[in-house]
């Protein structure tokens, strides 16, 4: 039975690479409002679970998706993995950070304008106000509203990561897919991120790959280990 | 607590090394060497004489009076044939390499990939050659006023140098990390916006330095002109269908028929000025390149 506040539900998911199968037959139900971690070995299909819901695996060379996934944007439960749902609008509802910060060859405000553009939002007040109030929320406001016009590039790893998070937040999204997004960062931008993450959730279903067990107990609200292609654990995270 | 040594290179590293550097010396005095004897032998012949020879410069810069014994009808054709043939090369360069990389099926990037490599492979004189014969098939059964000229050579030049735009353009895009190749797609963006947006202003200095590449074969290439279109004495070209004149056509004529010692300084001179020209245009691509970020 789906429980009335499930933001994402998987029944049947497995993925594959060429002819290798990373997942099989996943059923899966994530409350809105949560943080979902993913963690398991290597090559268990952690980061494959994650692109199966925003389906950017169809822009992966051999990668293949069976099953459905619905995912409730407000109006019940909708079924994104049919051939008809309109896969860019779904990327801008369901955002998505890498593990490596990957900001565009462009200044901090074209970065975050970009995807604003993409959606075809271009009223000056209106995209400066987007603007702000995701790097407010990124908690990367105060350090770089005086350099707007820099070269993204030119910020540090953490001050990076922070940014692609805002990128994704410019949008409104209402999931936020992470694939270890603290893996490479020191741990003051670890812990700042964390607390992003904390404070995102009231507004913002997230679902994480994380390694690091620590970090699942002081972030996450539901644990899912991935083995062997196969969820072997649900637990509440702290367990 | 152990100590950490730096152990002494052994005698194949030395060996290795010594062979190496004797290779990079060998290459730099070689250029070094090509590039003095050229300035040394030419330098003095160049004037403004070599280049207008008694036309008044003004007069014969806008093509008021017709330079005869000087090189500037060369220099122009040289400077026309690499902007025609650049115009050609660069679109169907640059879009068949997006193809291969971006939409391409793997066969099919296979099999055009092998295509294009032979074609890069194809000597000079082959491709003049074929310029050549094509346009005598033309002239002989649709265009009876067509003959070899600027628009044949600047095309055979194209032929020539699109396998070098393909690939680089072909390579710069595929080596682009993968994550960057999925961030736009990620924000929402369509495969044409990642790749006008992203992929290819990531991409575009290496692209650039396929241009590079390709602009200097075009403007050296002796064999495809000769054949199709370059000739001793022909002025400044009236129109794309005239015959012209070109530096490395020039050269290869005057070395190979000279009567006086004067007559080969010329040449000497007129392979400095294509270097110049060939200088100059690689840096200025190389600025491009540098004001691509």
């Amino acid at each position: 039975m789906i429980k009335a506040n499930t933001k994402i539900k998987v029944r049947g998911l497995s993925f594959f690479y060429g002819t290798s199968q990373v997942l099989n037959s996943i059923n899966l139900d994530i409350p809105a409002g949560t943080i979902t971690a993913v963690s398991g070995p290597s090559g268990q299909g952690k980061s494959s679970l994650l692109t199966a819901f925003n389906r950017l695996w169809e822009n992966i060379d051999g990668a293949r998706a069976t099953g459905r996934i619905w995912i409730n944007f407000g109006k019940g439960l909708e079924e994104i993995t049919k051939k008809e749902y309109g896969v860019h609008h779904l990327r801008r509802k369901v955002g998505m950070v890498f593990q490596m910060p990957n900001p565009l060859p462009m200044s901090i405000l074209k970065n975050m304008q970009f995807p604003l553009k993409l959606a075809g939002i271009s009223e000056k007040n209106a995209v400066l106000e987007k603007i702000e109030t995701a790097l407010k929320q990124a908690h990367l406001w105060e350090e770089v509203k005086d350099r707007l016009s820099s070269d993204a590039r030119m910020l540090s790893g953490g001050q990076l990561q922070r940014l692609c998070i805002a990128r994704s937040l410019v949008l409104q999204p209402e999931v936020l897919l992470m694939d270890e997004p603290t893996a490479s960062l020191d741990p003051v931008s670890v812990e700042k991120i964390e607390n992003l993450l904390l404070d995102l959730k009231t507004g913002c279903t997230i679902v994480m790959v994380s390694h690091y067990m620590d970090q699942i107990r002081r972030v996450a609200d539901i644990n899912l280990v991935l083995s062997d292609g196969k969820l072997s654990l649900t637990t509440a995270a702290g367990q | 607590m152990k100590n950490i040594t730096i152990k002494n290179k052994s005698a194949g590293d030395i060996l290795l090394n010594t062979y190496a550097w004797c290779c990079a010396l060998l290459l730099t005095s070689a250029i070094v060497t090509i590039v003095g004897y050229l300035v040394f032998q030419g330098f003095s012949t160049l004037n403004l004489d070599l280049i207008f020879s008694n036309t008044p410069v003004l007069e014969a810069l806008f093509l008021k009076k017709q330079v005869f014994g000087g090189l500037f009808p060369a220099i122009t054709g040289t400077l026309a044939l690499i902007f025609l043939s650049m115009t050609f090369a660069l679109p169907v360069g640059i879009a068949a390499g997006i193809f291969l990389s971006e939409f391409a099926l793997p066969e099919t990037r296979k099999f055009l990939g092998l295509m294009f490599d032979i074609m890069a492979s194809l000597p000079s004189i082959v491709v003049g050659l074929s310029g050549f014969a094509v346009t005598i098939f033309l002239h002989q059964h649709f265009f009876k006023q067509l003959y070899p000229c600027l628009l044949i050579s600047a095309l055979c030049l194209a032929f020539l140098v699109i396998p070098y735009i393909i690939r680089s353009t072909q390579i710069a895009l595929e080596s682009l990390p993968p994550e960057i190749r999925l961030t736009a797609p990620g924000l929402g963006a369509t495969r044409t916006q990642n790749l006008w947006y992203v992929l290819i202003p990531m991409a575009a200095k290496d692209i650039i330095s396929g241009i590079i590449l390709a602009i200097g074969r075009s403007a050296e290439d002796t064999a495809v002109i000769m054949l199709t279109g370059a000739v001793a004495t022909a002025g400044i070209p009236g129109s794309v269908f005239s015959g012209y004149e070109a530096l490395p056509f020039f050269i290869y004529y005057t070395a190979a028929e000279y009567t006086d010692g004067a007559e080969l300084m010329k040449a000497y001179g007129a392979a400095l000025i294509l270097l110049f020209i060939c200088g100059g245009l690689y840096i200025f691509a190389y600025w491009i390149k540098r004001k691509v970020r």
